[in-house]
C-alpha cells in the first residue's frame, strides 16, 4: 500500500497479533481449536500469521484515532484486537447466514466447526476488552470503551437482522443498513479509539462521524467488487449477492417498472448466463449508477475527511488517517 | 431519494443533463425538485469530471472495487 511508512509497516500489526496469541495461550484454549480460529483470523496466510496488506491497515484504526486525539499509539492495541476479533466472528456468522461458501481455508471442516470458531473469536474478543480494562494507562475510559463496544455490536445485529429480512432493500433502507453495519463499526474504532485518550464530547462525535462516513465507504467499495465479473470470457456472470449492491439498490429505485421488472429477471440468472449478466449490467448503466455512485463516494469521503478535520488531530496520525481515506476512495 | 431522481433525470434527458450543467439551481427549480446545498455540490464536482461519463459500471468496479473482509 502507497500510504504505509516505515514505521508502521507490519510491526504494528504483528504487535496485536502477538497480543491475540497471548490470550488465546492464557485462555487456555487447546491447540487444534487455536489453528482453527487462527485459520479465521488470517484467511489463507494463516501459517505466515499475516493478514493481507490491505486488512493489516484497518488494524491501525483504533491506535491511529488515539494517537490523533492526543494519546498514545499502543494505548488501543488491546481494542484494536477486540475489534478484529469480534469482526471475524461476526463475518463467518455472517457467511453462513447468507449461506455463502466459507473460504478454502476451511476446507472440508463445515458450518458447525466455523460456528464454533466463531463463538471462540467472541470469547477471544471478550478476553481482549478485559486486558483494556486492566491496563494503566487509560483506566478510567476503558469501563466506557467496553460497553460502548458491545452497544455497537448490538447496533450491528439490528441491521443485520433487517438486512437479512429484506433481499431487495430500498435506497432508504440501503443506506440506514450500510450506516448501522460497516458504519457503526468503523465508528466503534475510532470513537473507540480516541476515547482512550479524550473525553471531549465534540471530539469523540467528530471520531464517530469520521469513522461512520469510512465505514459506509468501505460498503460501496466492497459492494462495487459484487458487480465486478471476472475476467474470462467464458465466466463473465455476476455474483449472486448482486441484489444488495448499491448498483443494483439505485437502479432498482429510479427504472421505470418495465425496464425494473427487465432487470430483475436478468439478475434472477445473472449468475450462471453471461449474456443475462450483460444485459443486467446494462440496465444498471443506462440507469445512471456510475454517477449516483460516484457523487455519493465524493460526498461520503469529504465528510470523513471534513469530520477529522473538525477534530484537529495529531499531525502525524491525521496525515495516515487522511492517507486511508483517499487510497480507499480516490478521487476519479 | 431527490438525488437518486436527478441523477437519472440526467442520465436518460441530455437537454436536462446540459441545463445543471450550466445552472443547476434554476434547473432544478423548474422540475420542483430541491437538493441540499451540499448534494448538489458534491454531484457537480462529479459532473465537472470528464471522466464519469465514459466509465460504466463494470470498469468503476475493476477500478476501485475493494473486499471487505480482516
Amino acid at each position: 500500500m502507497a500510504f504505509l511508512r516505515p514505521h508502521l509497516t507490519g510491526t504494528q500489526s504483528d504487535y496485536i497479533f502477538t497480543k491475540i496469541e497471548a490470550i488465546w495461550k492464557g485462555g487456555e484454549a487447546w491447540p487444534d481449536f487455536v489453528e482453527v480460529m487462527r485459520r479465521a483470523l488470517y484467511g489463507g496466510q494463516a501459517e505466515n500469521r499475516q493478514l493481507n496488506s490491505r486488512s493489516s491497515q484497518w488494524t491501525w484504526l483504533p491506535g491511529l484515532c488515539c494517537q490523533a486525539a492526543g494519546g498514545n499509539f499502543y494505548w488501543a492495541d488491546y481494542l484494536a484486537a477486540a475489534w478484529i476479533l469480534f469482526y471475524t466472528g461476526a463475518g463467518i456468522m455472517d457467511s453462513i447466514e447468507d449461506q455463502d461458501r466459507l473460504g478454502v481455508h476451511w476446507g472440508d471442516m463445515g458450518p458447525g466447526v466455523a460456528l464454533n470458531a466463531a463463538s471462540g473469536l467472541f470469547f477471544s474478543a471478550a478476553l481482549a476488552l478485559e486486558c483494556l480494562r486492566s491496563e494503566e494507562d487509560n483506566p478510567l475510559a476503558a469501563p466506557e470503551v467496553i460497553r460502548y463496544f458491545h452497544q455497537s455490536f448490538l447496533r450491528m445485529c439490528s441491521g443485520q437482522h433487517r438486512d437479512l429480512l429484506r433481499p431487495e432493500p430500498t435506497l432508504e433502507q440501503y443506506w440506514k443498513t450500510a450506516a448501522a453495519k460497516s458504519g457503526v463499526f468503523f465508528a466503534l474504532a475510532c470513537r473507540g479509539g480516541a476515547r482512550l485518550a479524550t473525553d471531549c464530547p465534540q471530539k469523540l462525535d467528530n471520531y464517530y462521524q469520521f469513522g461512520e462516513q469510512v465505514g459506509i465507504l468501505v460498503q460501496i467499495m466492497d459492494d462495487l467488487e459484487e458487480v465486478r465479473r471476472p475476467d474470462s470470457e467464458l465466466h463473465k456472470v455476476l455474483k449472486p449477492d448482486i441484489g444488495r449492491s448499491l448498483p443494483v439498490v439505485y437502479a432498482r429505485e429510479v427504472l421505470p417498472e418495465p425496464e425494473r421488472q427487465g432487470l430483475r429477471a436478468c439478475l434472477g440468472s445473472a449468475w450462471q448466463d453471461p449474456v443475462r449478466a450483460r444485459q443486467a449490467l446494462d440496465l444498471i448503466d443506462h440507469s445512471g449508477a456510475v454517477l449516483y455512485t460516484l457523487t455519493e463516494i465524493e460526498a461520503h469521503r469529504e465528510r470523513a475527511l471534513a469530520a477529522l478535520q473538525e477534530t484537529s488531530p495529531q499531525q502525524e496520525a491525521g496525515k495516515l488517517l487522511v492517507s486511508m481515506v483517499t487510497e480507499l476512495a480516490p478521487r476519479l | 431519494m431527490a438525488l437518486a431522481q436527478v441523477v437519472y433525470h440526467i442520465s436518460r434527458d441530455a437537454d436536462f443533463a446540459t441545463r445543471m450543467r450550466s445552472d443547476p439551481e434554476s434547473t432544478l427549480a423548474a422540475k420542483g425538485w430541491r437538493l441540499t446545498k451540499e448534494e448538489l455540490a458534491f454531484l457537480m464536482t462529479v459532473l465537472k469530471r470528464e471522466t464519469f461519463d465514459k466509465v460504466d459500471v463494470e470498469h468503476l468496479a475493476k477500478a476501485v472495487a475493494t473486499p471487505w473482509r480482516f
